[in-house]
């Protein structure tokens, strides 16, 4: 939470850091899963690595020959290795709201075991949100979602929240349509708590930060938001993640394990949700 | 009609010559050529010298009483006027017969007021003490003591910590108001002080796990930063742990910080910190004592399960007008006090205090700094009037607040509390005190950038009424009993968007509102001179009462919807009894062994889920969705006392056993959030442990040294998987000493020294990748721990050469905090390595190495 970093502005003037030596027992690794269904018409993604130690310095181990499908109800969408670990869907087929997605994965022996196991996750896709319209405001002296401070372009929305449905929001921007919000520490997730039925009057949801390379708005970039109805479990995902990532400060709460839609133990997030485009054109002038 | 005139007149003048008549017999003079003589062998005397004869009652073995005299002779009036009074006796001259008979022995009471003889202030536990029953009494927190006995001669002693003792020998044949006044002044300390009998001595009193210190005690400790801290001194004392490094919150036995009940002058203080935690909101200036139960919870106290923290203000000097206050690194301070009026029944306490860290903020060169504001300030207040010995009035309060600006953030909060007390005495045995107070706390956050742009209230406020009696019955039996209401409003969060920018438009969570009742009495009883026993019983009430909304879950915790109360609907009622019991036994003189059992109940707690703690966390209260936190401690202590008690030395044990402990749920969202009570999970707590204490009163040297063995654990079902995991505050190794040595008349040397286990930590054990950040897989809960924490603080005070025919008195104060500079972990961090993304290494968090400061104070 924001508000905390008033609090903590005196606390990082009179504290100090050092690196320290933790053991830290091993523990049997873990099947991590990302994966989503959205309403795009493309092969849709699944993405299946394993946990490892802390202080380990190698990337995460892929896991190959898994058997992946997603299930809609009535179709069975079966899955391919592209890369290693990397799953595609062979057909191309958009997700549609209203339907449950249920992604089975087999032939997976993660703790090495000598046999094999199944995991199992569901996923419910939601209408898109209408967007009235966004537009680009400009701020010399930002303070972003993650405490960078300076120079940002912001994408300010303008919607109409449903009253009657607890809602979820999740918000990344592309540039000349490619995703500059391309990990999930860089979305912005937001629940309608604080403004159910309310109508959004430029509220700042997508952050370009003008000393970053790749967010720069140059004439006649186009810069899209995409809107994403999440479901509430996989916005607390996103919530939980970005909290987990922070730095933990003498205000956080005793850290747990973020939350999962994935069954039998394993960690991740397989979810469908339905995107809405907006697209607004930068003009120097 | 002339004779008659003659006759009257002779009568006259042998009316008037007849006592002289008697008189003249009773001058004879008796001579005494013996020092002491029996009464049997001093009458024996008489009879020779006067051939008067002589009866006396045959008990209490009379005959072989003693006499003292110390003339050689006296006239015989004189003489049975010392016999009498020595053995409490009545005679009469019947002729040539002196029959001597004894004085029915009737109970009166000595009572008074206990005090300081330089300033007027109340001498809170100064001690009441009669040789000749081996009896005594404490002054309570008003000064006021009573003790009732037989009638007769007696030796009475009062004695307080520091001061001199003052005995008197006194005839008591009636009720009698002694007022006392005992003086620090005369206090050398090269003398030995001989700290007698006292009813007040540690192995005496029927409480266990409770310390007592003086504001004194206090200010000779080493002090952070050279604010001299009374919270920080209090997590010096063993069983009590500073909720984390450098922050005023405490845990009590294991138990959380929002357990102890903080009563300045009586009213609670909600939230007792400043800048972060590192400074407590008590000026010590302004106080004269403190006392802590860690246990042993007396029974006019109640909603809190750990600890109540004593705290007392200053009456005000009573006798001058005065001044004092001191220069410092982070504050300054002024309090004066005096007299009102010229019969001085009336006086006065102010004290301030205000930080000054912003004043150096404005130095910096860089703008943003410079426009921060980050400062506190306090103020304490009191007025009391003595109308007569019967009625005295206090009024006191307390203000404080904290501020913090900067560029787009401001965060204001603090405290105010109103106390007004009156003290009757409806008769020289039964004191009452009637308190009427008032306590708030409130904080104001606003952020006026971006998506978060709002500003946002929150306060929770106390009105209560107390009625307190103490019935001194007699010596043996000192009663107490009364009855609390406490009217609590909450209004826990009101958010409101600023501009357009923002999410929120409005976001109120309402108010609520709560009533708490209780009534209790207690009896202190002693019985034969080993066995003493304390027993009380408190019942306690508490209702939640309209305007109010409560909201329903399910059993995943999640709201299925909401009722919504009116103004005045009572629509949850908690009750609780809750008894205290007591023993001591006194083994020798010197040593005794006490053992207790109290119940307490804690219906408000605090949504604080870190150990830091931070001023946003609100108070919330037991409701339908929650119940009242309930503990049960049993204590065991051995007490033994050395050098005439100068070495006070106890052993305590004791288990706690709480139920509906509550905990929160992991990512629990506490703040602004109207589901709160959907965050809470419940379950059990325990924890256990042994407390070493020495204290140490010499003339030069004071302090104590400590050593805690202790464990605090918890098991909550939807937490850890339901096993059992370690409290936040479970530190099984604790080791404390605070010490003070006089050098010289003018100077002065302290030291604390800390050690402990280090705090649980819940760390990350493993790692997975997840679109190119890493999901962190926790260990158990809590089931690491932080390095050991070790530190020592040095202190030196000069004091001024003090110069005749000039008030003014100065010393100088040097402290020394963590003077080896310990790198002690106030939390440690896993951080994502810039260098290589895919691995991460462990940094801890430190605060203050070597903090030098410096701080001038005066008095005059």
């Amino acid at each position: 939470m924001r508000v905390i970093s008033i609090l903590l502005v005196i606390l990082t003037m009179i504290s100090c850091t050092e690196k320290m030596n933790i053991d830290l027992k091993s523990t049997d690794p873990i099947l991590t899963v990302e994966g989503s269904v959205t309403s795009d018409f493309k092969n849709h993604k699944v993405i299946l690595k394993e946990s490892s130690d802390v202080y380990n310095k190698d990337q995460s181990n892929r896991i190959s020959n898994a058997v992946v499908t997603v299930s809609d109800g009535t179709k069975i969408f079966s899955y391919s290795e592209v890369q290693p670990g990397c799953y595609e869907s062979d057909l191309k087929f958009a997700g549609q709201p209203g339907k449950t997605y249920t992604l089975n994965i087999n032939n997976v022996d993660i703790n090495k075991d000598g046999k094999t196991e199944k995991y199992k996750a569901s996923s419910y896709m939601r209408d898109p949100y209408v967007i009235d319209k966004i537009k680009l405001h400009f701020d010399p002296d930002y303070e972003a979602k993650d405490d960078e401070e300076g120079k940002f372009w912001l994408v300010k929305l303008f919607l109409q929240d449903n009253p009657k449905t607890k809602d979820y929001y999740a918000f990344a921007c592309r540039k000349n349509n490619i995703l500059v919000h391309d990990t999930i520490t860089e979305i912005i997730v937001q629940r309608d708590t604080y403004f159910n039925g309310s109508q959004t009057k430029g509220v700042n949801v997508g952050e370009l930060n003008q000393s970053k390379s790749d967010e720069i708005l140059k004439d006649k970039d186009v810069i899209t938001l995409e809107t994403y109805a999440i479901g509430k479990d996989y916005y607390y995902f996103i919530d939980q993640f970005q909290k987990m990532s922070e730095d933990r400060s003498m205000f956080s709460g005793p850290p747990g394990n973020i939350k999962t839609n994935i069954s039998n133990g394993g960690i991740g997030f397989f979810s469908a949700y339905s995107i809405t485009r907006t697209s607004i054109v930068y003009n120097k002038k | 009609m002339k004779h008659s005139l003659y006759v009257l007149t002779l009568l006259f003048v042998l009316y008037g010559q007849l006592p002289t008549l008697a008189q003249l017999k009773d001058k004879q003079v008796i001579k005494t050529d013996q020092k002491q003589y029996t009464f049997d062998e001093l009458l024996k005397s008489i009879k020779k010298q006067t051939g008067y004869n002589y009866t006396y009652p045959n008990a209490y073995k009379l005959k072989e009483k003693n006499i003292n005299l110390n003339q050689k002779s006296y006239p015989l009036d004189k003489l049975l006027k010392i016999v009498t009074n020595q053995l409490n006796l009545k005679y009469r001259m019947i002729g040539k017969q002196i029959a001597f008979k004894l004085i029915p022995q009737k109970t009166v009471t000595i009572s008074g007021y206990i005090k300081d003889q330089n300033t007027g202030e109340d001498l809170i536990g100064a001690s009441c003490y009669i040789k000749e029953l081996a009896k005594g009494t404490v002054a309570n927190s008003y000064g006021f003591y009573s003790i009732s006995i037989p009638s007769g001669k007696y030796t009475v002693s009062y004695s307080f910590l520091g001061t001199e003792t003052i005995s008197k020998t006194i005839h008591i044949t009636d009720d009698q108001k002694i007022n006392i006044e005992l003086s620090t002044k005369n206090q050398q300390i090269t003398e030995v002080v001989v700290r007698g009998e006292s009813a007040s001595k540690n192995i005496e009193r029927t409480e266990m796990s409770v310390v007592k210190l003086p504001a004194s005690t206090v200010k000779k400790l080493p002090a952070f930063m050279g604010e001299v801290d009374l919270i920080k001194t209090v997590q010096m004392l063993p069983g009590v742990k500073p909720a984390s490094e450098g922050s005023t919150g405490f845990s009590v036995r294991g138990g959380n910080p929002d357990q102890n009940l903080i009563l300045l002058d009586e009213a609670p203080v909600y939230n007792a910190s400043h800048l972060m935690g590192f400074f407590s909101v008590f000026n010590n200036d302004a106080l004269s004592d403190m006392k802590l139960y860690k246990g042993d919870m007396p029974a006019h106290i109640g909603g809190r399960l750990s600890s109540f923290l004593d705290i007392r203000m200053k009456n005000g000097n009573s006798k001058k007008f005065s001044g004092n206050g001191g220069i410092g690194t982070i504050s300054s301070r002024l309090t004066l006090q005096g007299p009102i009026g010229k019969n001085k029944k009336t006086s006065f306490i102010v004290s301030g205090r205000r930080s000054y860290a912003d004043l150096f903020l404005r130095l910096s060169s860089d703008k943003d700094v410079k426009s921060n504001i980050v400062y506190f300030y306090d103020v304490n207040a009191k007025v009391n009037h003595r109308f007569n010995d019967n009625n005295r009035l206090f009024i006191s309060t307390y203000i404080g607040k904290d501020r913090f600006k900067s560029k787009s953030n401001e965060l204001q909060f603090g405290n105010k509390t109103a106390t007004l007390r009156w003290n009757h005495l409806f008769s020289n045995k039964l004191f009452s005190n009637t308190t009427l107070l008032y306590s708030r706390y409130n904080y104001e956050l606003s952020n006026n950038k971006g998506v978060d742009a709002f500003k946002w209230t929150s306060s929770m406020q106390d009105y209560s009424l107390k009625q307190d009696f103490n019935y001194f019955l007699n010596s043996n039996n000192n009663i107490k009993f009364g009855a609390l209401f406490t009217y609590h409003h909450f209004k826990p969060g009101d958010a409101n968007g600023i501009g357009e920018e923002s999410f929120i438009t409005k976001y109120n969570l309402g108010e609520s509102n709560a009533l708490e009742y209780a009534i209790y009495a207690s009896n202190e009883q002693k019985i034969g001179n080993k066995l003493a026993l304390k027993y009380g019983i408190r019942f306690s009430t508490f209702q939640n009462i309209g305007k109010g909304t409560v909201y329903h879950f399910n059993e995943n915790y999640e709201a299925t919807g909401s009722t919504n109360y009116k103004s005045g609907d009572i629509y949850k009622t908690h009750t609780n009894w809750e008894p205290r019991l007591g023993l001591k036994y006194t083994l020798t003189p010197s040593s005794s062994i006490k053992m207790s059992y109290s119940r307490t109940c804690q219906y408000m707690q605090l949504a604080q889920n870190s150990t830091g703690g931070m001023p946003l966390d609100i108070w919330f209260p037991a409701s339908p969705n929650v119940k009242p936190q309930i503990a049960n401690q049993y204590a065991l202590g051995y007490f033994r006392n050395f050098r005439n008690n100068t070495i006070e030395m106890s052993l305590e044990g004791y288990y706690k056993k709480m139920n509906n402990t509550i905990d929160f749920k992991d990512f629990a969202k506490l703040l602004l959030n109207k589901e709160l009570e959907g965050e809470l999970r419940f379950g059990k707590a325990e924890s256990y442990g042994i407390e070493f204490m020495t204290r140490i009163n010499f003339n030069r040297l004071q302090g104590w040294v400590g050593y805690t063995w202790s464990r605090s654990k918890r098991t909550i079902k939807e937490i850890n998987n339901g096993n059992t995991y370690r409290s936040p505050y479970d530190v099984p190794h604790n080791i404390k000493a605070a010490l003070s040595y006089q050098l010289t008349k003018r100077t002065s040397i302290s030291a604390n020294f800390t050690y402990s286990t280090g705090a649980p930590a819940t760390y990350p054990v493993a790692k997975s990748e997840y679109q190119g950040k890493y999901i962190r897989i926790y260990s158990n809960r809590n089931s690491y721990r932080l390095p050991d924490n070790h530190r020592l603080d040095l202190a030196l005070t000069l004091k001024g050469k003090k110069k005749p025919n000039r008030k003014w008195e100065s010393e100088w104060n040097f402290s020394l905090y963590n003077a080896y500079g310990r790198k002690n972990a106030w939390f440690v961090n896993f951080v994502t390595d810039e260098d290589n993304p895919s691995t991460m290494y462990a940094e801890k968090t430190y605060l203050f190495t070597f903090v030098p400061s410096i701080t001038y104070n005066f008095k005059f």
